[in-house]
């Protein structure tokens, strides 16, 4: 009996020491969690590392930041999951209907006229991204493109198989292209072919990557690296990726200049971003306009503001005044 | 109403009937508590069907079922459409399949080493080395094969940069653990009469092992080889960090599995729409195909464990399925058996047979255990060049600041104690719901349940969540808790999902320890009048606790290792830990898996760092669990 007694003693025991812990850890990081509001961001892969030197550097709140993907962030963000949803492309229609309510609210500027299931979501333009075409430095002939010579490049449609056979590109040497990129899980690969295939991602799209052609010369990478160590290598690649990853890496390879129709080449560059065709902005969604004094608009503030901003280069994104003066303010002024 | 609480209070004090059977509240009440704690389960397999089929169903009202299942392309934009899954089981097949083919042999070999050869000595230092082997997280496996092993068939065989045979070799690693475990204890089961016999005839130890303990073990062997086979199938985080993004059939060349597109969605920028619905019809197949594997295995194992094939219950059907698996089993053992016949026959006549002497058999005796235990050595050596290369890589990483800082956007600044804490929270939620449901739940079908239709129902159904791919938890995590409950991103939707994970590996545990104590105890206290309540809870639990805590920690050193299931929810920065259940959260694992992939690459420096620490913790509990185990021992007095 009393070995009995004892040994649920210790039962006892293990339950006290238990509960005792999780008191301890619950105790001990209400010291260290502070009572700092707490927030969760989620979305886009391309955004997170911007979002997360912002939540960084913000002190306002503790701001918890996770990838995903822009529908994730945008999901997430109405089905009311999170208070700031990252996305590197524009709110659609398809969005709004995947949670049940009307995909005709939404507004191509990716702005919606009224709520979905009580969330009305408000879009906040916070950076730009700048998509680099490159090239291996030995490369002398293609050193500017423009969309046609990208298109007969890129797609599947009566596609280059030699560099001379690219439109306008008659000096090139008769050499096969070949073409390492992102894959197509990576929003990159979606935004490169939006801007060179008419009606990309519609029913009456014009023509398709060149990746999804059979026996294709496009090599897919979710790596940068890869990207950038093939085309270093190899004379007659040529291939896209981040602009930030470009500025890391200046001299292994050169970046093309780029011109819409055939006319006014333009470098990729900080400081061009303006005129360069290849760029998007880059956005947070909230829900509603934050009032003054909720610690999103706080947040917001410090985003638009310089001390955000100046931090968006260190990420290699663009600055939100090197393409336009009046985002900033207009934006500011909202809250 | 007043007579009826008399009632119940005189059947309470039992006045005056000392042999009537008293009506008491308390012990109906609990025992039904326990009932459905047991049968929470069902609830918990109806929200992973719920889940994958709201996922599916939008993706199978566009894109004809019979052209999922029968195309042969795989593009999954809006735009093509091809949404052909042969490619994507293809690829799962040929990376498990072709793990299966380098481990499954090893661990069938090691576990025959082990069980008929090794002396009590070497079993003492090979068992913990497999164990440990097998407690490693498949995060750290898929950093190392990103790291070390993918470069190396860079380097040497010309592999693009993401290819299937990384995964696959790392997989042959992850299965042997299973496969020599169960191959030990299948032919540990064989009866030792068998073995004297043969031995006593004039059988050298290694035709015994060879010919008369392997074939008496064989359907053990099977399911080992299928529960092998279920966990590669189900295998995430290594094809998501090496295998690539497409599905091709070439091994030195990207591929893409079944749960790799499922995680693919979590973590990379998809578009909208039927991409992402695909996963869910994807994960369908992944469940299917995996429950079914793991299950056929498991039946395999519960049929050896107990002894004999069937029970009672609607014998013909299980009798023919016993018999089929059996015939398959060893059809496929007679089938590589007889090409080892043959092999041999042909070398007899190309070098002339000699006459089978004593001294031949002897080598030949040699020969073959040095091979089987060099297949342990196999195991060993992959384990030292993964912790040789972790902590060469990390132990620079680890500082002070590195313990007591947050994950800061520059790797001189970044820590991880945020992310320490959250996974020591996440792990002490994650007890908190399933230890009671859990041991409830084992309590109840080792000590109430009949054995009705209901309670196999529920066995099978506790038993199978075990078979349930990871990836697939981490649907549930973000669509049914996170989302359909409305918890969140958060603490308590990852809880919720590692219970449901670690639940069958906790009540299996529990009821082995329930067992453990004699049945006269129980006669015992039912004897001078104990309830069962009574006798469960002051005469069979507290000999169970040694046993039930020790599977309590070495489920929860599973569960804070998982990566996948928690893939769609955790978060990849955040200053503090969680200060309430709601809040989101970071955790190793993840954080490993963030870090491993980062542009800067003094990142991957810090993963191993966060591996280093991860691995002290899981190593931490596992010796927990060893002193509770052996002083549990040392004191038992029966």
């Amino acid at each position: 009996m009393n070995m009995i007694r004892g040994s649920n003693k210790k039962f006892y025991k293990t339950l006290v020491i238990i509960a005792s812990l999780a008191m301890c850890t619950a105790v001990l990081s209400g010291c260290i969690g502070g009572n700092k509001q707490a927030l969760i961001q989620t979305g886009s892969s391309t955004v997170l590392p911007l979002a997360i030197k912002w939540a960084d550097r913000f002190d306002g709140a503790d701001i918890s930041v996770s990838g995903g993907g822009s529908s994730h962030g945008i999901n997430a963000l109405l089905n009311g999951d999170v208070d700031l949803g990252d996305a590197s492309r524009l709110m659609k229609g398809s969005d709004y209907e995947k949670v049940g309510c009307d995909s005709s609210l939404v507004n191509d500027d990716g702005t919606a006229s009224a709520a979905c299931n009580g969330i009305h979501p408000i879009k906040w333009v916070v950076a730009y991204d700048m998509l680099a075409v490159v090239i291996n430095p030995d490369n002398t002939w293609a050193t500017q493109l423009n969309y046609t010579q990208l298109y007969k490049i890129f797609t599947d449609d009566n596609p280059a198989v030699y560099w001379d056979e690219v439109t306008g590109l008659d000096e090139a040497p008769h050499e096969k292209i070949e073409i390492y990129a992102p894959d197509e899980a990576s929003g990159t690969y979606d935004y490169f072919y939006e801007e060179i295939i008419p009606k990309w991602g519609k029913d009456d799209q014009q023509a398709n990557s060149r990746l999804e052609m059979e026996n294709t010369i496009y090599n897919p990478s979710a790596d940068d690296n890869v990207i950038l160590n093939a085309i270093a290598d190899r004379t007659y690649a040529i291939g896209f990726f981040g602009f930030a990853y470009y500025k890391e890496n200046p001299t292994s390879v050169s970046a093309v200049w780029v011109s819409e129709d055939d006319s006014n080449y333009q470098e990729p560059s900080f400081n061009n971003v303006a005129n360069y065709p290849i760029a998007r902005p880059l956005h947070i969604y909230t829900n509603g306009v934050p009032e003054s004094g909720d610690i999103i608009n706080d947040y917001l503030k410090f985003i638009l503001g310089e001390e955000g901003q100046d931090l968006v280069p260190e990420v290699g994104y663009v600055r939100l005044n090197l393409v336009d003066e009046k985002l900033v303010t207009e934006q500011l002024a909202k809250l | 109403m007043l007579k009826f609480w008399r009632k119940i209070k005189n059947n309470r004090t039992n006045e005056g009937h000392p042999f009537r059977l008293k009506f008491n509240l308390r012990e109906k009440s609990i025992v039904f508590l326990l009932f459905i704690t047991a049968s929470l389960a069902i609830f918990f397999s109806a929200a992973i069907i719920y889940t994958l089929l709201d996922g599916a169903i939008p993706f199978f009202s566009e894109i004809n079922i019979i052209d999922f299942l029968t195309g042969t392309t795989w593009l999954p934009t809006e735009s093509i459409r091809a949404f052909g899954v042969l490619p994507l089981i293809a690829d799962t097949f040929i990376i498990a399949g072709g793990g299966l083919l380098i481990g499954a042999p090893l661990g069938i070999a090691a576990a025959i080493y082990l069980s008929e050869f090794a002396s009590p000595r070497v079993r003492s230092i090979v068992k913990p080395i497999i164990e440990l082997l097998a407690g490693i997280p498949s995060i750290v496996f898929g950093f190392f094969a990103l790291m070390f092993v993918s470069p190396f068939f860079v380097d040497t065989f010309g592999a693009t940069y993401f290819n299937g045979i990384s995964a696959m070799i790392v997989i042959a690693i992850m299965i042997m653990p299973i496969v020599i475990s169960i191959s030990d204890d299948a032919m540990k089961a064989v009866p030792n009469h068998l073995r004297d016999t043969s031995l006593a005839v004039g059988a050298t130890k290694w035709e015994t092992a060879t010919k008369i303990v392997m074939p008496a073990a064989s359907s053990g062997i099977m399911a080992s080889i299928l529960l092998g086979l279920a966990r590669g199938i189900g295998e995430t985080m290594v094809v998501l960090m090496v295998a690539g993004g497409r599905p091709g059939y070439s091994i030195f060349g990207p591929m893409l599995t079944m749960s790799g597109y499922i995680g693919r969605t979590a973590t990379g920028d998809m578009p909208p729409g039927l991409p992402l619905y695909a996963a869910f019809a994807v994960g369908i197949v992944l469940f299917v195909i995996a429950y079914g594997v793991n299950s056929l295995g498991a039946r395999i194992v519960l049929q050896i464990k107990t002894g004999s094939s069937v029970k009672t219950r609607s014998k013909k059907k299980r009798m023919i399925l016993f018999r089929i698996i059996s015939k398959i089993s060893t059809l496929i053992l007679g089938f590589f058996m007889k090409i080892g016949g043959i092999i041999k026959r042909l070398i007899r006549k190309i070098r002339k047979a000699k006459p089978l002497t004593l001294a031949r058999r002897y080598l030949k005796q040699k020969i073959g255990v040095s091979i089987i235990a060099g297949s342990i050595l196999v195991a060993f050596i992959f384990l030292i060049l993964l912790l040789y290369y972790v902590f060469s890589t990390g132990v620079g990483g680890l500082s002070w600041t590195f313990l007591t800082s947050y994950p800061a956007p520059e790797p001189e600044r970044a820590g991880i104690l945020p992310v320490i804490l959250g996974s020591v929270y996440l792990m002490l939620l994650t007890i908190l719901i399933a230890a009671p449901i859990g041991i409830g739940a084992a309590i109840y079908l080792n000590e109430f349940a009949r054995d009705t239709r209901y309670t196999r129902f529920l066995r099978r159904i506790i038993q199978n969540l075990a078979g349930v791919p990871s990836i697939v938890f981490g649907l549930l995590g973000y669509f049914f808790f996170a989302h359909f409950l409305g918890f969140g991103m958060s603490l308590l939707s990852a809880g919720l999902v590692l219970s449901i994970m670690i639940l069958p590996i906790i009540v299996v545990a529990t009821e082995e320890a329930l067992k453990s104590v004699p049945d006269s105890f129980r006669e015992a206290a039912r004897g001078v009048g104990s309830t069962r309540w009574q006798t469960v809870r002051y005469h069979v639990l507290p000999y169970a606790v040694p046993g039930i805590s020790t599977g309590l920690i070495l489920s929860l050193s599973r569960g804070i290792g998982e990566t996948a299931p928690i893939l769609f929810i955790v978060s990849y920065f955040g200053k503090t830990a969680p200060s309430g259940i709601l809040d989101g959260f970071m955790s190793l694992p993840s954080q490993i898996y963030y870090w491993a992939q980062h542009a800067n690459h003094d990142f991957q420096t810090l993963a191993a760092s966060t591996i280093i620490v991860l691995l002290f913790i899981l190593l931490s509990m596992n010796a927990v669990a060893i002193v509770i185990r052996q002083r549990a021992q040392a004191k038992r007095d029966w």
